[in-house]
């Protein structure tokens, strides 16, 4: 279990020209394992930040991110992609797929990174493929699939080795509404089964409807959290 | 997870990124296989030519090593002469590395006609020790060979015979010193031409028998060298040690004591190869190196996003640098397999008179038989592959050290 996720008065600014962008702001959050927690807020809000951040891919200009025992903050860049690649599934809010890899191959990667061979492998990545609606279409390569089924690849390879976390950064923005709603019965059932820990940022009514949380974001600072009242 | 075990992924997808820019991956195999295979060429041809102006010399008079008195290499008069001994001649010539073995007198002479005199160099030789071996054996053009060690006759190049405007059957006289340091001279009849590769043979050597030569420099038994032809141009200590008890008051002198210039020659042009393998290399690795930043900037969003997903820098790195090693292997190999054609196609000889007028007489033939080096091609395709692989490493570092986020959001925009 990866256990709790916490951000510990974290900010973390872009400085453009003379004018300095908080993209988070003093920002304070216990997020519990196997919660299902969702971002939501106005463009530019800092959702993909916040994501960002907690997945150890970005560092904050100050404030600590822990994770269960590790501090991310405190890790080496190679040490941290060890840290993504054995406890995080992500999904991007664009640009998810490797072009030169077909689908099922672009679901392998991480699990070909992670050391897992050949046909357990493929099995896997094929069944997974096939959870996302997307049997028969294993070979394509991403140039070859529309931006939904694109976006489906990616749930697929972010959810193929049962990560503990699940970072998905607007999962269901390119998708109709039926495959919106197959993707979060999927991942609920997921969270469901092995009590991995999903958050979301999102704008989709639908998402925020099935998430155990929701946490309000606006001009960097957390303006609201269903789980307590902020000041 | 090592960087190593990524191996065959790593692999996968630069083999995938070189068929996905066919155009500049054609052009760095072009570039890769036209420099490597047209240095193999040039490479072939310089030892080709080496190889060629070494040959003329040991099969020309030289040898591959001779017995000499010390002083004779410095100054080959009568002086230094030495006595023939029939008993080492005969041990020498039982010794499996010796596969000919001629003794001779040599000395400078003047030759005239009835017209024109010239400076040559006089040679007393056994008909029948030269056979097969050397320039006094070959074949006369016209007239007659010297036929046995007591042969009055005259055996001479048709370019010596033109200038001193006489003809197959005339007397001409001979001059020298004999061993009191007096002029010696006597009448020989022209009695066989021979026809040279090389018109600097043809003008300087004159060729008669031992015994008249001999009888000439006033020495009756005494010789100027012994030539000896070996089976390899490198020769064995232990078999120089053997010779060097035979003739105990000789010098054993190899053909790279005897023909400097040539040993020279060969290292200067081993000089030039390599340089010339450095500067294809170079050009050759920059190019290779612009190429992959320009690929690496292309793709930044997706090395970004392997980052993102996990993969270590380390493997970041080693993606580009197969990627360049795979288009150096294969355009090597190409440019091998381009070399080698070049090289059967020139099999014949390509005749260099047309450029090089003045070759001949300086002693260089004008024709050329490329020879091909496996140490060149290997050496060659050593450096480019270690050079060009550490060359990537720069790019290939860049395109790592870039925070994977940064590289996401570039390719967003
Ligand atoms: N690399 C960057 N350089 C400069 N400013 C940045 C950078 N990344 C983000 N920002 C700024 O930080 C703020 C938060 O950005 P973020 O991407 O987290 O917003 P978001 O809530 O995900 O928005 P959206 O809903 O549009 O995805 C924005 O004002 C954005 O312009
Ligand atoms: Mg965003």
């Amino acid at each position: 279990m990866i256990g709790q996720i916490e951000l510990q008065d974290v900010t973390r600014t872009y400085t453009q020209g003379e004018e300095t962008i908080h993209a988070l702001h003093h920002a304070t959050l216990t997020l519990e394992p196997g919660e299902f927690t969702t971002f939501y807020g106005p463009s530019g809000s800092g959702k993909s930040t916040a994501l960002n951040i907690i997945g150890g891919l970005d560092l904050p200009s100050s404030g600590k991110v822990l994770v269960g025992d590790a501090s991310l903050t405190e890790m080496t860049r190679s040490e941290r992609a060890d840290f993504r690649l054995h406890h995080i599934g992500f999904v991007f809010q664009a640009y998810n797929l490797i072009p030169v890899l077909s689908a099922i191959e672009n679901v392998e990667f991480i699990m070909q990174l992670q050391g897992i061979t050949g046909d357990e492998r493929k099995e896997r990545a094929a069944s997974v493929l096939k959870q996302v609606g997307l049997s028969g279409m294993e070979l394509r390569r991403p140039g070859e699939l529309s931006g939904g089924q694109q976006q489906r690849v990616a749930v697929a390879r972010a959810i193929a080795s049962n990560p503990e976390l699940v970072l998905a950064d607007e999962p269901t923005a390119n998708l109709d509404s039926t495959t919106s709603e197959a993707l979060i019965e999927l991942m609920l059932e997921l969270n469901e089964t092995y009590k991995s820990t999903f958050i979301f940022s999102t704008h989709d009514p639908l998402v925020m409807k099935s998430a155990h949380r929701l946490i309000e974001l606006k001009d960097g600072q957390i303006i609201s959290d269903s789980n307590k009242e902020v000041a | 997870m090592g960087v190593l075990a990524a191996l065959p992924l790593l692999s996968r997808l630069a083999f995938r990124n070189i068929l996905r820019n066919r155009k500049r991956s054609f052009l760095t195999l072009l570039a890769v296989s036209v420099g490597i295979g047209s240095s193999i060429l040039l490479a072939a041809l310089a030892r080709g030519m080496g190889e060629q102006i070494t040959r003329d010399a040991i099969y020309g008079m030289t040898g591959h090593i001779q017995v000499r008195h010390a002083s004779f290499t410095d100054d080959p008069s009568i002086e230094h002469r030495f006595v023939s001994d029939e008993e080492s001649f005969e041990s020498l010539m039982q010794h499996p590395l010796v596969e000919h073995a001629a003794q001779r007198i040599r000395v400078p002479a003047v030759i005239m006609s009835e017209r024109e005199s010239r400076g040559i160099t006089l040679f007393g030789i056994s008909p029948q020790s030269e056979k097969d071996f050397s320039l006094a054996g070959i074949n006369p053009n016209r007239g007659r060979a010297l036929q046995d060690s007591s042969d009055n006759g005259l055996f001479i190049g048709e370019k010596l015979l033109e200038k001193l405007k006489t003809k197959l059957g005339r007397r001409v006289v001979l001059t020298t010193q004999d061993k009191d340091n007096n002029i010696s001279d006597r009448g020989f009849r022209i009695v066989g031409v021979f026809d040279a590769e090389l018109d600097s043979t043809e003008l300087s050597y004159v060729f008669t028998s031992l015994q008249s030569a001999q009888t000439l420099t006033h020495t009756p038994r005494e010789i100027s060298e012994i030539s000896i032809l070996t089976p390899s141009l490198d020769i064995p200590n232990s078999f120089i040690t053997f010779t060097q008890k035979l003739y105990p008051n000789q010098r054993i002198t190899t053909w790279k004591d005897i023909e400097p210039l040539i040993v020279t020659l060969v290292t200067i042009q081993n000089g030039f190869l390599l340089f010339w393998f450095l500067i294809v290399i170079i050009a050759i690795g920059l190019g290779l190196m612009n190429s992959l930043f320009m690929s690496i900037y292309e793709r930044a969003r997706e090395l970004g996003l392997m980052q993102a997903l996990g993969m270590k820098p380390g493997a970041i790195v080693l993606q580009t640098v197969l990627e360049s090693f795979y288009l150096l292997l294969i355009g090597s190999l190409l440019g091998i397999a381009l070399g080698v054609w070049g090289v059967h196609l020139l099999a014949n000889g390509i005749d260099i008179s047309a450029f090089a007028e003045g070759a001949s007489i300086a002693g260089i033939s004008t024709m050329i038989y490329p020879a091909l080096f496996v140490a060149d091609i290997a050496m060659l395709t050593v450096m480019l592959l270690v050079l060009g692989v550490l060359g990537s490493f720069y790019p290939a570092w860049h395109s790592s050290h870039e925070h994977s986020l940064t590289l996401i959001h570039r390719g967003m925009t």
